[in-house]
């Protein structure tokens, strides 16, 4: 290899490894500064295409994936339920049409978070008050002191908040999503969790407990301490 | 059992890749939105076919492929085509107060798309110029072409001697 390939491979592939490649540069004094340049310039290049990203880009991902596909999973059980009705003169069982594509994001979110649980955070009554405002809702009393966690999170239609409550009655998950607009009540058991989705005066909100137990006393609780102001 | 294996190993390619294709669209459009909506959309293409999935090792390229064909989908009505410009009549807009690195930014982004494509893809997804010939549909040797061109530009606009003096003089 002479000076002059050797500096054209620079230019189309700065990093080759290739023997010839390195047994010109280190023969060749001017070309190994070039190469020194060249690789500094490679670096500068590979730090300057890192741009920042959102480190919840891939969660968000997966989580909008699971819903399209809960809701993909909905209608084709729809069409196949109503195959069987049809032939089969109305004997069906109705479990999977009410798999609540928002009930399952509640679950999967939960389960993808176990660090949520260990978590110890202290939080302040205006904190988590401004943070169920984005809701519609006001905590009525006590709910701050129980709160271990709260954090932002991508949630169905957007961005809500993960907040673990560690009640008198156990521990559960609140997940409030603001931008997600629920119809009516609907609950899920998945994966050994319990949920209930519900809706709020801007979304929903979603309790999710390990129980169906502890569900019912973690949704009494929270009917206490938290006024959603839903008409 | 078979499909919950599809899911995994599809929500993996997720956690491994997508920082990466947001990169690439990044780069395409310079927009952040549209880059998250490109790299959403091409998963979501993705998983449409992921039963063909055969080869997860060569996953990543196969993705950058469906973004680049999906940006190109969204662009090919309203974009410009750029690509036919001399490089030597390329001005860089570039804050001289702010960070080196922004003049590097600024760099990339003058260079026309066909050539700024071809370089990410080898800097960005660590590709050869035989694969990223089969993503950009093109030349092996048109692929050399690109990325040497490309950086000859920018180390030309990125260098103290460069045109941008010998203009002002």
């Amino acid at each position: 290899m002479n000076c002059l390939e050797y500096r054209r491979l620079l230019l189309t592939d700065p990093r080759s490894a290739d023997a010839q490649a390195v047994a010109h540069r280190d023969s060749c004094p001017r070309c190994a500064e070039h190469a020194k340049q060249a690789l500094a310039f490679e670096q500068a290049l590979e730090e300057a295409i890192k741009v920042p990203v959102d480190p919840s880009l891939a969660q968000r991902i997966v989580l909008d994936h699971k819903l399209k596909d809960s809701q993909r999973g909905r209608r084709r059980a729809l069409a196949a339920g109503v195959l069987v009705l049809a032939g089969a003169g109305g004997v069906l069982s109705m479990r999977w049409l009410r798999a609540d594509p928002i009930a399952v994001a509640s679950i999967d979110h939960v389960i993808g978070e176990p660090s949520s649980f260990a978590a110890q955070q202290r939080v302040a009554a205006a904190d988590l008050n401004a943070a169920l405002s984005l809701s519609g809702a006001s905590v009525r009393s006590g709910l701050a002191e129980a709160v271990t966690y709260l954090h932002d999170c991508p949630v169905p239609g957007g961005w809500g908040k993960h907040i673990v409550v560690n009640a008198p009655s156990g521990r559960f998950t609140l997940i409030t999503m603001p931008s997600c607009p629920v119809a009516r009540r609907a609950t899920l058991a998945r994966a050994g969790l319990f949920t209930v989705v519900m809706p709020a005066r801007a979304g929903a909100f979603a309790i999710v407990a390990d129980s169906q137990r502890s569900l019912a006393e973690a949704e009494r609780y929270i009917a206490q301490t938290v006024d959603w102001r839903v008409s | 059992m078979f499909f919950g294996s599809q899911r995994e190993n599809f929500e993996a390619m997720v956690h491994a890749h997508a920082a990466d294709l947001y990169r690439f669209a990044y780069w395409l459009c310079r927009d952040r939105s549209v880059a998250e909506d490109l790299v959403q959309e091409t998963y979501a293409r993705a998983w449409a076919n992921w039963r063909d999935v055969r080869d997860e090792k060569a996953a990543k390229g196969w993705l950058l492929t469906i973004l680049h064909h999906e940006h190109a989908r969204l662009y090919e009505r309203k974009s410009v085509e750029i690509d036919e410009r001399e490089l030597d009549d390329i001005i860089v807009e570039t804050d001289f107060s702010l960070e080196a690195g922004v003049e590097m930014r600024n760099a990339l982004w003058s260079l026309p798309r066909a050539y700024r494509e071809a370089l990410l893809l080898q800097v960005l997804g660590g590709f050869s110029s035989a694969e990223i010939a089969t993503t950009l549909d093109t030349s092996e040797a048109n692929v050399l072409q690109r990325v040497s061109r490309a950086r000859k530009a920018m180390r030309r606009l990125l260098s103290p001697d460069s045109g941008r003096k010998e203009e002002s003089r």
